[in-house]
């Protein structure tokens, strides 16, 4: 069994992986000091704005992953009416 | 009581609550953990995207979050971010754990963890140390949507009375629909709040400033207040160590409602079209705290901070704008009480009990339905009535320890090499170290509890698990079917042509 850690192999996936880091890393710190000032935009202070942001970069960022990386078919093909009754259930038996 | 209004709206909010989730039962049995459980997995998209966004928005949007922009201004926003990237994990771990469901016949969050660890006790663990957050979470829940209950009638209602009004609304339908009922009541919410938050934000703003959007109110702040609109704050304790810990720590809690919301879906895609908008849901929050900002000038001198959204509805508006607002807070309180007695009577059962005695699946079933009586009767209710002044305490260490299941979460979504002692141990430690920095020493150099938990858990997790034995090879190629289907099974065809893929 290979156990190493399951990580982006194509470019795409790499690539998608690094944007989502991206959206994570500017809602902490040291990036969330470029908007840590007393100014209003759109008549928003900056941190809430930053906020509203960042709910629109997850939002994009995701909506972008899902046109360049289709589910596989492993997960969307999951027959819920066909689940594995046996290895599942096993452990408490 | 001078104005009878506000209470009949709210009081009409429960019964249209209880209405639609006696109904959403249909036609189906719920006498298996399937349909009781998660609903069938037959929630679509729309569905799910007001679920998952009311589940997560309780009554500490409608009362906290503006008592913390009130008290403290800007550093409340730190909710909005982390909610936000709960729908980044909701987008990758959501699908899988449907699939899950779907290819292995999971329903709760400990069997997994149990099927993939080979370890019935690690899942047991998992059931009932999750559930302490859980739990807490339900009584907090609880509270709040007794104190609205009394509040919107003036004292007519009382306190201890209304506990039992909201605990038996809910037992009703929960128990007759189960998660289908948690379903319909959650997007009914989940759509009232959105309708409710902005509609009593924008009055607010336009009467502090005759405006229909916040700018005036921040540009009085601004003049005002400004040590408001900048971390850390009006009383200088968000630090931005605190900021960015908090916000790791939240985002990596997977709570099992989360878990059965994911399993209710009809299809991954449902979960990840829904979880991809999840984030737009979140603008609720905005308007409301905004009414905490506006409470700055209206209502300086308060006793209680998460009082300022309901004394200025008291205040200053309409009756037909209390009882709005009492009517979402109320939807608030109980869209988030609901899901963790279900989820927490369901593991239990499932996770616990079930193991114990060997039960059937068809029994199991049955009991997790009417084990939510005891829950309520024994202790949400209860300890309700109590009004703990240690719950929060209780809360935070309970969500604090629920980060650090992480450990168990990375083996079953990216790391195949972690063995149950590696997680057992990270857990122990973890959660000894939440404690401490919760309790004892609290938050140590402004950083989070859980994350310094999650500092001592990782490494710890990591180092034990490398020196012990892992799953079997035909458990982890049932998971990695799921996770990464693509990925060469051996070490060395994995060396040749790494094809494996996180996010896809």
């Amino acid at each position: 069994m290979n156990h190493r850690l399951i990580r982006p192999a194509t470019r795409r996936g790499k690539a998608l992986l690094a944007l989502f880091l991206l959206v994570i890393l500017a809602g902490l710190w040291p990036a969330v000091l470029l908007a840590n000032h007393a100014v209003l935009i759109l008549g928003l202070p900056a941190l809430a704005a930053w906020s509203c942001l960042i709910i629109l970069a997850s939002t994009g960022v995701m909506l972008l992953a899902n046109r360049l990386l289709p589910l596989p078919t492993s997960i969307t093909q999951a027959d819920p009416t066909k689940a594995a009754s046996g290895p599942g259930e096993r452990v408490d038996e | 009581m001078s104005e009878p209004i506000p209470l009949l709206m709210t009081l009409a909010y429960v019964a249209v609550a209880l209405w639609l989730g006696v109904r959403a039962r249909g036609s189906h049995r719920m006498d298996s953990l399937e349909q009781w459980g998660v609903a069938g997995r037959s929630m679509g998209p729309v569905v799910m995207y007001l679920l998952m966004g009311a589940g997560s928005i309780s009554a500490y949007t409608f009362m906290g979050a503006p008592g913390w922009a009130w008290s403290k201004g800007v550093p409340v926003f730190y909710v909005v971010i982390y909610l936000s990237y709960l729908a980044l994990i909701a987008w990758y771990c959501g699908p899988r754990v449907w699939a899950f469901g779907a290819r292995l016949g999971h329903v709760t969050q400990a069997q997994a963890v149990a099927d993939r660890f080979e370890s019935p006790l690690l899942g047991a663990l998992t059931s009932l140390v999750m559930s302490i957050g859980a739990m807490a979470y339900a009584v907090l829940q609880t509270i709040g949507a007794a104190y609205i209950l009394e509040v919107m009638s003036g004292g007519l209602l009382p306190f201890t009375l209304n506990i039992w009004l909201v605990l038996g609304t809910i037992a009703i339908y929960l128990f007759i629909s189960g998660q289908r009922a948690i379903g319909v009541t959650n997007a009914f919410q989940g759509g009232l709040m959105l309708i409710v938050a902005w509609t009593i934000g924008l009055w607010a703003a336009h009467r502090l400033t005759g405006d229909w959007w916040f700018g005036g109110v921040f540009e009085r702040l601004r003049d005002t207040h400004i040590d408001f609109l900048t971390l850390p704050g009006g009383l200088g304790d968000m630090s931005f160590a605190f900021w960015t810990s908090s916000i790791i720590v939240s985002m990596f809690s997977f709570q099992q409602p989360v878990w059965l919301q994911w399993m209710s879906a009809d299809s991954a895609q449902s979960i990840r079209r829904s979880a991809s908008w999840l984030p737009t849901y979140y603008f609720v929050i905005l308007p409301m705290v905004v009414v905490g900002f506006i409470g700055i000038f209206s209502l300086p001198d308060l006793e209680r901070a998460d009082t300022v959204a309901l004394q200025l509805a008291f205040q200053q508006m309409p009756p037909i704008l209390v009882g709005l607002l009492g009517a979402g807070t109320l939807a608030a309180a109980m869209s988030s009480s609901e899901p963790y007695i279900h989820g927490t009577a369901l593991t239990w059962t499932r996770d616990v009990i079930r193991p114990l005695f060997k039960l059937s699946e068809r029994r199991t079933g049955q009991l997790a339905r009417y084990l939510i009586f005891p829950i309520m009767l024994l202790i949400v209710g209860p300890v309700a009535m109590l009004n703990p002044g240690n719950l929060i305490m209780i809360l935070l260490v309970g969500l604090g320890f629920a980060a650090q299941m992480l450990p168990a979460f990375i083996g079953l979504f990216v790391w195949p090499r972690a063995t149950r002692t590696g997680v057992l141990c990270g857990l122990s430690a973890g959660f000894i170290v939440t404690a401490l920095f919760t309790v004892v020493w609290p938050n140590p150099l402004g950083v989070h509890a859980g994350a310094w938990g999650l500092i001592v858990n990782l490494p710890l997790f990591v180092a034990v698990s490398r020196v012990t034995r892992p799953a079997s090879d035909a458990t982890l190629a049932r998971f990695m079917a799921i996770v990464a289907p693509r990925r060469p099974t051996s070490r060395s065809a994995g060396e040749r042509e790494p094809t494996s893929s996180t996010i896809t």
